[in-house]
């Protein structure tokens, strides 16, 4: 049993392709032959099998957004967990749902919904159940040497968030139609996220990479020329 | 208003100061109402953090912002602006550091720390005139946290402390506290509130605030989609609501003398703004609770009947 | 006050003076040419922080002096500034520390380097105004160097050596002086008192690192949301506070060659041939010296071990000080409630793995909210320990110190407290 940190997981649950390969994330790390992989994605991702772990695919934002209408992962991921390592019945799903879900204060018919959705994640997947996998050892253990000015923790590299490409959040992609826009700005100003730039025509361009799909600028563009079109696999 | 540089919003700057990533919800109205009021203020800007959601805008070891940024604590972001301004004023008095090197030394924080924890150290910092500008990012309740009450809470709201029961019908049932007021009273030579939505207003008042040397304070309204239940689209659409209903009036007071910068010409009504966010929700249903809401339209209608057109 | 003075006798470069604790730190404030002066007042911190905002009024010193409206305050400006750059000196006691305790760990953290006075006072409830080191010593863990003054001249030096330590590249910590209030902080003593350009030459400018410049942005202070991030930059405070060993003895030597007068991290007093040794801190340890004397004249084999530099902690020196001595007695000015002293197990773990250990560690606790400690505790304290080492016997919980005359004045009052 690990509690905390797993270094050895026999189940990986990742909600979006993108944090495979976020070098601070690292959700393979600790997988061994026979492990099973499960990603929230529509298509394959190619995935550097050495190991020869199993991997399973499923589209649950599909599910989410067809039962709750949001993109909210959390009661999905969790019935895949409960279904993939079988160690956890349907009903203990379905009261666990309910019981976080009241507590945040939803609305009955919220609830209900999220419990469909629940379900539906449930029966998406077979049961897998793993045993007798063999561990290798990972870690050596160092020790931390003095570091002097390095060692204080100001940060001295600015603007450097970029780096974190927020584009994976996004579930609706904002869609400029380059014949309806009239290169107002209005977008540009509104974006939370900085990520809309214009132009030299004044005509505005978003950076895929970071928006995160909100669509404020959607909702505030006067002439509705930005329309939002589901996000399919996020690379 | 006297003479201004921005007329429309063809007149904001294109440069940006914060750059994206950073990991504050989607949608957010406090990371758009710091953009936009970064640009205002223009470069050379040194910004003291108290705890809150704008806390995670930067974390080892990334910061979205260009300029320089300083978290301190929950309680003392105006202290810990007290002792930069200071410091750099010092170094610059004695030659030991370049003029050029001198900061804007502006305080972020959101309602929790200005109203309540904080607000013993920014009525210190106005009443020694520091010279500094503080910008409260006014989502009302402690958003980090998870949304509990704060005393920026509006009376009628549901947070994560001040839930509709039977028993307490509104949800939160105390006041709003007046930080406008609260700082008006110590007579600064800038007070402003602001909303993400006008942006030329902003834009006008921190222009204003920069020709003040003193304390320069801007309360804005900060839609949090997350806490107040709101869609993540809506964000600005629910700042112009506040607006429009007299919910939020924009103002400003200048040595404590206040102007109203912009009068809505019919007020829509509360309703329209409460009833788009789930905070409000109970207020609506399983029954409409008509009393509440005209109480909640009645203090609007105060509020402007004072108002000198 | 004026800078008339005899000048003394050893060195060229210093004036005699009568000075109380709090003018001689506002003296060393003053040498050290501090930038900056956050402060609230505190009893018995006062008397410092009016000297330094009188000098800075009369332009005696190029100083900013801020009254701030909190301690947390306090904290937070002298920390902000220290890390833009400014040499900070600041002065606060016992529930003002505490008041702003959040901000201890924050400025350690930030790497700033600055010195605050402790002028040690007990801690309510109840609250009182005489001294006891619970309130330094609630600081122990929070990065800040510590050095305790016994003397007044010690006092004015610790916060020069202070400096030079805390702002050495190879340590970048701030740092406690604690001085005892009443006891230091209003006694007058004599003392050396340095002249400026000795000073000068001892005390380099602070070379601040990444401070907040329009030329070269830095996010300071922001969360470190990884934990093994975070554990590093732990270790790395720990291990520059351990620099500080010997960046002491370094600046230490130095001091001693303009001022001649010589500190180490700890003090030993009639220790060569001494069987048992007294561990003490702060200005009560000449109490200590008074008691070791007299008891050699009774026969007793006894010394005393005064540590001046707490953190970062000495261990070699305790080591070497106090392996082979039969018995050590901690004599502890604070009390971890439902435990004992706090020093004591800093100590005992200091020697825990020597063959040579003392047979005797004792723990001792006295001098709570600034009671006396007479020649009897002292003696009796001494023949405990050495009863209990002659009986190869453990001590049973720390030894509460108090004296009869002290029970029959408990009891009045006490009497007079109920009515009856
Ligand atoms: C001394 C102290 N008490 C409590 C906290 C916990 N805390 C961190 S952020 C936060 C909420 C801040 O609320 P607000 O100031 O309104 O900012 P928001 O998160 O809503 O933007 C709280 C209570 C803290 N960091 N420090
Ligand atoms: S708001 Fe609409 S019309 Fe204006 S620039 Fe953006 S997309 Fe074009
Ligand atoms: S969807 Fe949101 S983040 Fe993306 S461009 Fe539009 S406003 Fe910016
Ligand atoms: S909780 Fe609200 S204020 Fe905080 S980051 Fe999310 S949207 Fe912004
Ligand atoms: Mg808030």
């Amino acid at each position: 049993m690990e509690r905390g940190h797993i270094f050895n997981p026999n189940y990986v649950l990742v909600t979006s392709p993108s944090l495979l390969f976020d070098p601070t994330v690292k959700p393979l790390d600790g997988m061994v032959e026979g492990s099973v992989l499960f990603v929230n994605s529509s298509k394959d991702v190619p995935i550097v099998d050495s190991k020869k772990i199993r991997v399973i695919y499923r589209d649950v934002t599909d599910l989410a957004l067809k039962h709750v209408g949001k993109d909210i992962l959390s009661a999905t991921m969790g019935a895949v967990a409960c279904k993939l390592s079988g160690l956890i019945g349907l009903q203990s799903l379905v009261d666990s749902v309910s019981e976080e879900l009241e507590e945040l204060g939803l609305e009955p018919e919220l609830i209900e919904k999220n419990i469909q959705l629940a379900k539906e994640c449930y029966s998406s997947v077979e049961s897998i159940s793993l045993c007798g996998l063999e561990y290798r050892p990972l870690h050596n253990v160092v020790e931390v040497r003095y570091m002097g000015e390095r060692g204080i923790p100001d940060l001295l590299s600015m603007g450097n968030t970029a780096l974190r490409k927020t584009g994976s959040w996004r579930v609706l992609k904002p869609l400029i139609d380059r014949n309806l826009c009239t290169a107002c700005g209005i977008c540009y100003i509104y974006c939370p996220e900085s990520c809309i730039s214009l132009d030299e025509q004044g005509y505005p361009l978003i950076n895929y990479d970071s928006c995160k799909g909100c669509l404020v600028c959607a909702v505030e563009c006067p002439m509705k020329a930005i329309k939002a079109e589901r996000e399919s696999v996020w690379s | 208003m006297s003479i201004t540089k921005y007329k429309t919003l063809k007149d904001v700057p294109r440069e940006e100061f914060l750059v994206s990533g950073t990991s504050l919800c989607a949608g957010c109205g406090a990371l758009l109402v710091i953009r936009l009021f970064h640009k205002a203020l223009g470069d050379n800007v040194v910004w003291v953090n108290a705890a809150g959601c704008v806390t995670l805008m930067a974390t080892f070891p990334y910061t979205p912002l260009k300029s320089s940024w300083f978290y301190t604590a929950m309680g003392s972001a105006p202290a810990g602006a007290q002792g930069i301004r200071d410091a750099l004023d010092i170094l610059i008095k004695k030659g030991k550091i370049d003029p050029t090197e001198n900061l804007k030394v502006v305080v972020v924080t959101g309602d929790g720390a200005a109203s309540d924890i904080g607000l013993q150290s920014t009525s210190g910092a106005i009443h020694r005139n520091l010279d500094f500008f503080y910008l409260c990012v006014d989502n009302e309740a402690y958003g980090n946290t998870g949304f509990q009450a704060s005393s920026s809470s509006p009376i009628g709201s549901g947070t994560t402390t001040t839930r509709p029961t039977h028993l307490y019908p509104m949800g939160n049932f105390l006041p709003k506290k007046d930080l406008f007021e609260i700082w008006r009273s110590h007579r600064p030579p800038y007070v402003a509130t602001i909303s993400p939505s006008h942006v030329v207003d902003m834009f006008r008042k921190v222009e204003k605030s920069l020709n003040f040397k003193g304390p320069k304070l801007f309360l804005a309204l900060s839609p949090c989609p997350t806490g107040w239940g709101a869609e993540v689209s809506e964000s600005v659409k629910l700042a112009r609501l506040a607006v429009e209903t007299g919910i939020w009036p924009l103002k400003e007071a200048v040595y404590g003398e206040v102007t109203h910068t912009y009068i809505p010409p019919k007020r829509r009504p509360v309703e329209d703004y409460l009833k788009v966010q789930r905070r409000f929700a109970h207020l609506f249903k399983p029954v409409k609770n008509e009393g509440a809401i005209a109480e909640i339209q009645k203090q609007v209608d105060e509020y402007w009947s004072k108002v000198v057109h | 006050m004026s800078d008339e003075g005899d000048k003394s006798g050893e060195g060229e470069r210093m004036v005699l003076k009568m000075l109380t604790g709090s003018q001689a730190v506002a003296w060393a404030a003053r040498l050290a040419r501090v930038d900056y002066i956050p402060a609230y007042p505190i009893t018995p911190q006062t008397e410092i922080i009016e000297i330094l905002s009188e000098w800075v009024r009369k332009g005696e010193m190029d100083a900013t002096f801020m009254q701030v409206e909190s301690e947390h305050s306090l904290l937070t400006a002298a920390g902000t500034a220290a890390a833009t750059g400014a040499r900070v000196f600041t002065a606060t006691s016992s529930q003002g520390l505490l008041y702003g305790f959040e901000m201890l760990y924050s400025i350690a953290g930030w790497r700033a380097p600055l010195v605050l006075v402790n002028v040690a006072r007990a801690l309510a409830a109840p609250i009182t105004l005489e001294p006891d080191h619970n309130d330094v010593l609630a600081a122990r863990d929070s990065g800040f160097l510590h050095f305790y003054a016994e003397n007044v001249q010690e006092a004015l030096d610790l916060v020069l050596l202070a400096y030079r330590v805390a702002e050495d590249h190879r340590v970048l910590l701030p740092a406690i002086v604690n001085i005892d209030g009443f006891h230091l902080s209003f006694t007058r003593e004599r003392v050396d008192l340095p002249e400026q350009d000795a000073v000068d030459e001892f005390l380099p400018e602070y070379k601040p690192v990444n401070p907040i410049r329009a030329s070269k942005p830095v996010a300071k202070g922001i969360p470190v949301l990884i934990p093994p991030l975070y554990s590093f930059f732990k270790y790395q405070m720990h291990m520059a506070s351990r620099n500080a060993l010997s960046v002491f003895r370094e600046a230490a030597k130095e001091f001693e060659k303009t001022f001649s007068r010589d500190y180490a991290p700890v003090e030993e007093y009639m220790m060569d041939d001494a069987d048992t040794v007294v561990v003490m801190s702060n200005s009560f340890a000449s109490a200590g010296k008074y008691a070791v004397s007299v008891l050699r004249g009774e026969g007793y084999k006894v010394g005393l071990f005064k540590i001046r530099l707490f953190r970062p902690f000495p261990t070699d020196d305790v080591i070497k000080s106090l392996r082979g001595k039969r018995c050590v007695l901690v004599i502890d000015q604070n009390i971890s409630v439902g435990k004992g002293g706090i020093i004591c197990p800093e100590i005992a773990e200091a020697l825990y793995h020597l063959e040579d250990r003392p047979k005797v560690i004792l723990p001792v606790i006295v001098g709570l909210g600034g009671k006396s400690i007479s020649l009897e505790e002292f003696r009796h304290a001494v023949s405990v320990a050495e009863r209990l080492a002659s009986l190869g016997a453990r001590p049973d919980g720390p030894l509460l110190l108090f004296r009869e005359d002290e029970a029959i004045l408990v009891e009045s009052l006490l009497k007079i407290a109920s009515g009856g």
